[in-house]
Order: C-alpha cells, then structure tokens, then sequence
C-alpha cells in the first residue's frame, strides 16, 4: 500500500494553503491590535520585568471576542494569539476527516485522540 | 524605555532570532526565551508564552512547502503527537510549580544540546519497502520519499521508544515554552532510524500541534501577554519567511557556526543566571 497517495496530498496541500491563510490571518490581527496598541499607548513606560498574571479577560474565549469587537488594542492583538494557536487544531481536525474518508479507522481514531488532547487543554479558555 | 522603542526593538531581535533560526535549521523559537529574559529583563514566565506563539507560526507558516516536496509524514506525526501533546500537558502544568531559576538552569542545558547534539547517520536509500510485520508496519508508519526522481522507502524502527521519548519531548516544550525539535529529531532519527528529511519535516508538522497544546495552559494561566506576543511573534515569522528565501545562496555552514556560538553563550549565561537565582 503507497502510505500517501496523490489524492493524500492534494488534500494536505489543500490543508496547508488554509493555515497559510490562518497565519496571515492572526498576523493581520496583531498587526492592526499593535498599530491601535502603539498609537495610543506607545510612550507610555512598559516593563515586563515583574510577572503578574495579564487581565483576566484576555484568557478567556468569550473575554478576547467582546474586547476585538470593541476594537480594543490588547484584545485584537490577544485574537490573533488565538487564531494561531487554532491553526495546528484545524490542521488535526481536517486529518480526522481525511482519514475517515479513507475509512482508516485506526488514522481517524488517534487523530480524535490527538484533537481531544488539544481540546482539553484549551477547555479553560471556554 | 516607553512602549514603541521596547516593541521596535523586541521586534528587531526576534527578526533577526527568525532569520538565523530559519537559515541554519536550528529553529528560532529557542533563542527567543534567552534574548527575551537576558537582554530585555522579561520575567521568564511571559518570555515563554510569547516564544510559545511564534513556535506555532513558523510551524504552520513552513507547513505548504514540506508537504509539496512529500517528505513528512502525516501517520509518524499524527501518532507520535499522542505523545508529545500528552507530555506537553504535563510540562505546562508542572511549569506552574517549577521556580523560575531552576527553568533557566534546564533551558541552557537544553539549549546547549540543542546547538551541539550530533544527529546519527542518514539509514540508506532503500529502492522497496522492507518486509516484516513489526509494530511499524501494522501501524502503517513506514513510507517513502522521492529522490532524485526515485522513491527511497523507510520503515519505523524501535516504535515504543520513539513514543517514549516523543512523550519526554513534549513535556520539555510545555515547561519550557519551545518548540523543542532537536528532541523530536533525535526521537525519530536516533531511535525510530528515519531518515533525516522525514525526521525533519514530520518534526516541523508535529512541533504546532505540540505547542498548541501548552499553549491553551499558557493561556488560561496568563503568561501570553499581548503586547509582548506581538512583535516576537510578527518578528519571528517575517524573519523565518526572509530566512527561507535566502536558504540556497548563504553560506549556511558559516552562519551554522556563528549561531552555535551565540547559542553557547546564551546557554551559558541562562545556566549562569538561572545557579545565581537572578532569573
């Protein structure tokens, strides 16, 4: 058996194009929160020398989407963090259905695994 | 310093981090903490969030041009991910517990195996796939590549310690917020006897996923700071696109040696920093 057929990679050449689009997308992001970010608070004095955990609102899903929408600079920046980290999810997500449309059991299996793996440790951002 | 002059020259640091990483294949995700933590005084905890960031960028971002060139291998990577997202669970939440001069003392270290440990010899090119009904073979992990217009078959050897050290791997990246590819390397060529261009880019697929996974952690536990994220992670990827470009007209041994160098100084000085509890 060929372990990557043509079509195989068709599709992960589909795949990649999209999180080429993912990552240009979260660099989009940041780049407009950084640019709001820099043009409002740019000479004001910043240090990152003494950890304290950041606002709580920009650890969580629902916190980071109602301050993007509102245009605040932390939060569009902190949206595009999130938009990268989506992007390896969506890719193991995509290879679950690649692999059950070639009715490869065990593939679709250990890739659900992998994904609940990366759900799970996401679940505290929900 | 106020905001615009940090994130200028953050920015400036991480391109050049991502260009040399890029072009010299050793990743420019590890040198991000040590830049971050000795030359901008960044608390470690943030410096590792934000590495964390431009780790899944320069993963994704490469993604389309290995996959054209049909050297990874989704099966070895999507497998071998079981265990390093597991290990990176487990890494990101001993993190949590861990002082942070003691994380420094295991960067360097990882940092100076990371710049010298020494890959084992590329495993010929096999003209057929080997027989036999290991546990590689039931697991479909064996493959092919082209090369030079033939295909080189490869089989996955000695499978539980690869897993095992995919596990160890994953925990590195989730405690210490890199990519940690030189450890999925050595799992793959050094235990699994892969072939190096497989090894490589399956790492590079894997290395996303990985960091994905300690990322939602990092996240919920607040070390990804915005305005810190930001220019790394912007930094970082237009270095790593610009280091990609360059691959085949720089004289890449040179470089190589040059960026060893100051990744032996860095190791030495986060060892240094991290035994007299400044860090």
């Amino acid at each position: 058996m060929a372990p990557t057929s043509d079509n195989d990679n068709d599709l992960e050449l589909g795949v990649s194009r999209l999180l080429h689009a993912g990552v240009a997308l979260a660099a989009a992001c940041m780049l407009t929160g950084g640019i709001l970010y820099l043009a409002r608070q740019g000479r004001e004095p910043v240090t990152y020398s003494k950890f304290h955990s950041v606002p709580l609102a920009l650890t969580s899903l629902a916190g980071i989407w109602h301050g993007a929408r509102h245009l605040d600079p932390a939060a569009l920046m902190q949206f595009g963090v999130l938009v990268m980290i989506a992007t390896p999810v969506l890719r193991v997500a995509f290879a679950i259905v690649a692999f059950f449309l070639e009715r490869d059991w065990l593939y679709t299996g250990i890739s659900a695994v992998v994904l609940l793996l990366l759900l799970w440790s996401l679940r505290g951002t929900f | 310093m106020n905001a615009a002059e940090f994130s200028a020259l953050v920015f400036a640091g991480s391109l050049g981090a991502g260009f040399l990483g890029s072009l010299t294949g050793l990743g420019g995700g590890i040198i991000i903490v040590p830049l971050l933590t000795l030359v901008f005084g960044v608390d470690m905890r943030y410096a590792m969030g934000a590495s964390l960031i431009s780790v899944i960028a320069t993963s994704s971002g490469a993604a389309s041009a290995y996959v054209r060139e049909g050297y990874s291998n989704v099966r070895i990577g999507l497998f071998l991910e079981m265990a390093t997202a597991s290990g990176a669970l487990m890494g990101a939440a001993a993190a949590m517990h861990v002082p942070t001069s003691a994380l420094a003392v295991i960067f360097g270290i990882t940092l100076l195996w990371s710049a010298f440990g020494a890959s084992a010899a590329d495993p010929a090119c096999q003209s057929e796939l080997p027989a036999g009904d290991s546990l590689g073979a039931w697991l479909r992990l064996n493959g092919s590549f082209p090369s030079n217009g033939a295909a080189c078959f490869y089989e996955a050897r000695r499978v539980p310690l690869g897993f095992a050290l995919m596990t160890a791997a994953g925990a590195l990246s989730g405690l210490l917020g890199i990519g940690s590819g030189a450890a999925k390397v050595l799992a793959m060529d050094r235990a699994m006897g892969l072939p190096f261009k497989v090894s490589t880019t399956t790492s590079n697929f894997m290395i996303g996923v990985t960091a994905a996974a300690s990322a939602g952690v990092y996240l919920v536990r607040g070390y990804i700071s915005p305005g810190l994220a930001m220019p790394v992670m912007l930094g970082v990827l237009a270095g790593a696109l610009a280091g990609s470009k360059f691959l085949l007209r720089a004289r890449v041994s040179i470089l190589r040696q040059v960026f060893r160098s100051v990744l032996l100084v860095l190791a030495a000085e986060m060892i240094w920093n991290g035994l007299s509890k400044r860090i």
